[in-house]
């Protein structure tokens, strides 16, 4: 009797896991043929030389040999650009998302979907507000917003063309990336926040906590740890691919590459030059960036004890 | 420790040389009566080897004395053309003081500023005749061009021409006085046709005066001086037609080089606050002198060479000045200030070291790198301390692809772009080497701690080391440092724990103290040369152990003194401790940016800001949230502790101030009457 349970139980197992699989084939299916073969792919070409006409041709290490040491628009300009706007709109997006969802969720059903639909939309619809915001305000001349802004206060005599001069370039690229960086992460810290569980704040209050702020650094954070660290990684994987709607300001290459971001980089060898095996490898490497600081992020936010 | 043997065997060189140096330049100076400066690679001004000496004082050509003279002009062949001003005629004469030519008497008025083109003709700016008259190389007069007819000029502005020059195309670049549009442009077409204005100088404006006009009235900033741009005071032409003006009242911006579009083109290094004349040298330098006789050359990039001369105190002697209105250059390169006091033209000649120099600087600027080398060679043999040579050095080592060098020498010469560029050359270089065995290396290690993994999976071979380690960590002291760590990353529990549990110790509160004082100068003292913020080979480090100490004492004194009377709950020891542990983020994290630091060049700067941003902000975090979680305030009792504290530092310091000053004054009394007594025993 006890026998035929523990083999019925198998076989249940068995059918189970084939079960499973069917479940998820169709997704594994896209999964594979629209993601896993192309990163694999690229991968693989980023050992080749292929100019998109000939067969690629097999030349090793070579292509990421030239990324480290012969390319010098990467290793002096794309790099550190990207490095700068990763770190100030990663992280500084990342905390801005938190305090704007924390603040959110202060505010009543109605408002909060609202303001919620606001935030996020310059993350959805960044190409268009490029054209009809961010032109607008750094436009060269004097009918430009901020120029004109600037030169009726005094503080300049001559209209500045912010869009061309290297200097003012990546600060301008930040503050747009900063400005839309209320993405999927945001709506997952709202969502992290309002799940936190109501009996917590009560157990909490009995236990002495005084104020808003310790409420969240004991409560609300230790509750939403998963939605803290998807909210972190999409930050650090946006601000390290971000690039290309900002040629819709800037052109590609940018003035002096002073806004060049590794995308922009991608796009300049890949679809300008083909030099798809070129254009492949700094892919590889922005992918192996991405990973790292994935692996740091999971190493700040991820659940582990240790004291 | 070896390093350490090495800069003292240079502090010790560096010495040496310097007095030696110092003997030359004493027996050098003896003949000229002013000292000569130039700038080491900091921006401070040091003393040099003579540059130009006093060669003659021309005060008459044969017997014309001149009388308030106000320009001159020397030409290729040596003709020396005087505005003399008092006499209203122009004087020609030669170096030996001999008379050749009397122009324009009887049709010039006030003469005040001259110019001779190549082909000969004169232009003189009259001011008192309001015009600029041409004359031929014989002293005809060709041309006389009145105030501009155009509407442009302006109808109400009076055309008072005090200096000219003129550029190939014979069109006339004229300042005039009271004329605030800037130097009116006159080409010689259908006997004078304005051009427009150029070069016009921007009425200053600083942050201050901007909010303060946007605070007042109407009414109010009628009253307030009106904020007018500065005419400038003289100007010169270059070989390639580049115009150098100078203005006075224009703060730091008294020297300008003017593009053919009006813009300022050059920074100088220095200025002088009332410039009088500027002459552009036959080596791209430019030369300006300032109303009492202090002459600056500057190179074509605006970097100070030499400040010389100086005024005259009555003394007389020869080569001071008293109030100079122009300046010249010969081909020999020979200077020519003009004494409108003394009515007397002082001239001067270069040294052999400035010739060396001027050879240099002209093979540099044409791109002869190698060949500069030499010259510069020499010039750093009289004077291995002018960091001007040891720049170009750097620099033409730069060109000749020698990166290794190149860096030596923008050390040297505190070139921190060129050390920068070299050293990413070298470090290029070195990855292009090394890049094959790191990528494999990082392979293969990757690979031996995966395989060690899986071996200790199934085999345990690494269960002594972590038995060793359990051990270790089961050491009192060793929890101490792992509770420090805990803390910077925990800071609200891990101040509970210090609070409340006892977690932290004195003796680790002091090692910690120690590292951090340690690490705080090794990387003050040590860093890479493009980090350094104190300069090379300066040691402070008493003082900065004092400060440390000061500080952290000070700190912990007045914060308990604070928190004690605000129903703080903190003892001397939580607190010390608390305001230690927060120096942790530093003490882990400086030693990353000193690594760093020695292999980033300018481009990857920012990655050292971002890390001392991230350290300051953290420290700071932990210090606040210690100051709160230790003594269990609210954050409103935080910010009112933390206010008090600052200022009960403050009362502190000003009250050790004041005891250091009585004790002086204490000790002064004591030794006066000691010397008191002896001196009357002595009698």
């Amino acid at each position: 009797m006890a026998d035929v349970k523990v083999k019925k139980n198998k076989i249940s197992k068995r059918s189970n896991n084939r079960n499973g699989y069917l479940f998820i084939a169709p997704y594994g299916l896209a999964f594979t043929v629209f993601i896993l073969v192309p990163v694999l792919l690229a991968v693989a070409l980023s050992f080749t030389n292929f100019n998109a006409i000939e067969f690629p041709s097999w030349v090793g290490f070579l292509n990421y040999i030239t990324v480290l040491t012969n390319d010098e628009v990467f290793m002096q300009h794309v790099l550190p650009n990207t490095v700068v706007y990763a770190l100030i709109v990663g992280v500084g997006g990342y905390i801005l998302s938190f305090i704007l969802a924390w603040a959110l969720c202060n505010l009543t059903r109605g408002f909060r979907t609202v303001f919620a639909l606001i935030l996020y939309s310059p993350s959805m619809t960044a190409g268009v507000a490029m054209t009809v915001v961010w032109k607008v305000i750094f436009s060269g001349d004097q009918t430009g917003l901020l120029n004109s802004w600037l030169m009726s206060l005094g503080v300049l005599n001559e209209p500045v063309i912010w869009l061309i001069n290297a200097n003012y370039l990546l600060p301008i690229v930040i503050i747009i990336g900063l400005w839309s960086s209320m993405g999927i992460g945001f709506l997952s810290l709202i969502a992290g926040i309002l799940n936190t569980d109501e009996s917590l704040y009560e157990a909490g209050a009995i236990d002495g906590i005084k104020n808003r702020f310790q409420e969240m650094i004991y409560i609300v954070i230790p509750s939403m740890k998963p939605q803290m660290l998807f909210a972190a990684v999409m930050a650090i994987v946006n601000a390290f691919q971000a690039g290309t709607i900002f040629t819709l300001l800037t052109g590609n290459p940018s003035p002096g590459y002073a806004s060049q971001l590794i995308v922009n980089h991608i796009e300049d060898y890949g679809f300008l030059r083909y030099e798809m095996g070129y254009a492949a490898a700094v892919s590889v490497v922005l992918l192996l960036i991405v990973q790292l600081f994935s692996k740091v992020a999971d190493r700040l936010f991820g659940e582990r004890d240790d004291f | 420790m070896k390093k350490m043997k090495k800069h003292f065997k240079r502090i010790a060189l560096s010495l040496c040389v310097a007095a030696l140096l110092l003997g030359s330049v004493l027996s050098a100076g003896a003949d000229a009566p002013y000292k000569t400066f130039t700038f080491d690679g900091y921006g401070y001004m040091i003393q040099t080897q003579t540059a130009y000496l006093p060669y003659e004082t021309i005060t008459k050509f044969d017997d014309e004395a001149l009388s308030g003279p106000s320009d001159l002009h020397v030409t290729d062949e040596g003709r020396i053309y005087v505005a003399d001003t008092g006499n209203a005629r122009v004087v020609v004469g030669d170096l030996e003081g001999n008379l050749l030519q009397t122009i324009g008497e009887g049709t010039l008025v006030s003469p005040r500023g001259i110019f001779v083109t190549e082909k000969g003709h004169v232009y003189v700016a009259d001011r008192d005749a309001e015009a600029v008259f041409e004359f031929d190389a014989d002293g005809q007069l060709l041309n006389r061009y009145g105030k501009p007819d155009s509407p442009l000029y302006g109808e109400a502005l009076s055309f008072l021409p005090i200096k000219l020059v003129v550029n190939d195309a014979g069109i006339m670049y004229v300042i005039c006085e009271s004329n605030t549009n800037g130097i009116v442009e006159i080409s010689p077409i259908d006997g004078g046709t304005f051009l427009g204005y150029f070069g016009t100088n921007m009425a200053s404006s600083s942050p201050m005066i901007i909010i303060r006009r946007m605070l007042a009235t109407k009414a109010q900033r009628a009253k307030m001086v009106s904020n007018i741009p500065s005419t400038p005071d003289n100007l010169c032409i270059d070989s390639k037609g580049l115009i150098y003006t100078v203005t006075r009242g224009e703060e730091e911006n008294t020297l300008k080089r003017l593009n053919i579009a009006g813009k300022n083109v050059i920074e100088p290094d220095t200025y002088d606050e009332i410039p009088a004349a500027v002459a552009a040298g036959n080596h791209d330098n430019v030369f300006m002198v300032s109303q009492q006789g202090f002459v600056y050359e500057f190179n074509s990039e605006g970097e100070a060479l030499f400040v010389f001369g100086g005024s005259d105190d009555g003394t007389q002697r020869v080569g001071l000045c008293t109030v100079v209105s122009a300046i010249d250059v010969d081909l020999q390169d020979r200077l020519y200030i003009l004494d409108s006091d003394k009515a007397q033209i002082q001239v001067y000649e270069p040294t052999e070291f400035t010739d060396l120099l001027h050879k240099a600087l002209n093979l540099y600027s044409t791109g002869r790198y190698t060949e500069s080398k030499a010259p510069l060679e020499e010039v750093l043999k009289m004077n291995s301390m002018f960091d001007y040579a040891n720049m170009a050095m750097g620099r033409a080592y730069f060109q000749e692809e020698n990166y290794e060098m190149a860096r030596y020498y923008a050390k040297l010469a505190k070139d921190y772009q060129g050390y920068s560029d070299a050293t990413w050359e070298v470090r290029n270089l070195w990855l292009k080497k090394w890049i094959v065995p790191i990528i494999w290396a990082i392979v293969i290690l990757w690979a031996v701690s995966k395989a060690v993994k899986v071996l200790d999976k199934k085999k345990g071979i690494l269960k002594p080391l972590r038995n060793a380690s359990e051990s270790l960590g089961q050491n009192r002291r060793v929890k101490d440092f792992k509770y420090a760590w805990y803390f910077m990353r925990h800071p609200i529990d891990g101040c509970y724990g210090i609070a409340r549990e006892g977690r932290a110790s004195l003796f680790t509160a002091n090692i910690l103290v120690v590292l951090f004082t340690v690490e705080y100068m090794i990387n003050k003292y040590l860093c890479g040369f493009l980090q350094k913020t104190v300069r090379e080979g300066r040691y402070e480090i008493f003082s900065d152990i004092g400060m440390v100490v000061v500080v952290l004492l000070a700190l912990t004194a007045c914060n308990y003194l604070v928190c004690t009377i605000n129903d703080g709950e903190g003892t001397v020891k939580k607190i010390f401790c608390s305001f230690t542990y927060c120096l942790t983020p530093y003490v882990t994290l400086i030693p990353v940016i000193f690594l760093l630091s020695h292999v980033v060049t300018v481009n990857e700067q920012f990655l050292i800001s971002f890390g001392y941003f991230a350290i300051y902000a953290w420290v700071t975090v932990l210090f606040v949230l210690a100051v709160k979680e230790v003594n269990n305030y609210t954050a409103k009792e935080t910010f009112k502790v933390l206010c008090l504290t600052a200022f009960t530092i403050l009362i502190m310091a000003l009250l050790l101030f004041i005891i250091y000053v009585l004790w002086a004054q204490v000790f002064e009394f004591i030794s006066a009457i000691g010397g008191e007594v002896v001196y009357r025993i002595g009698n």
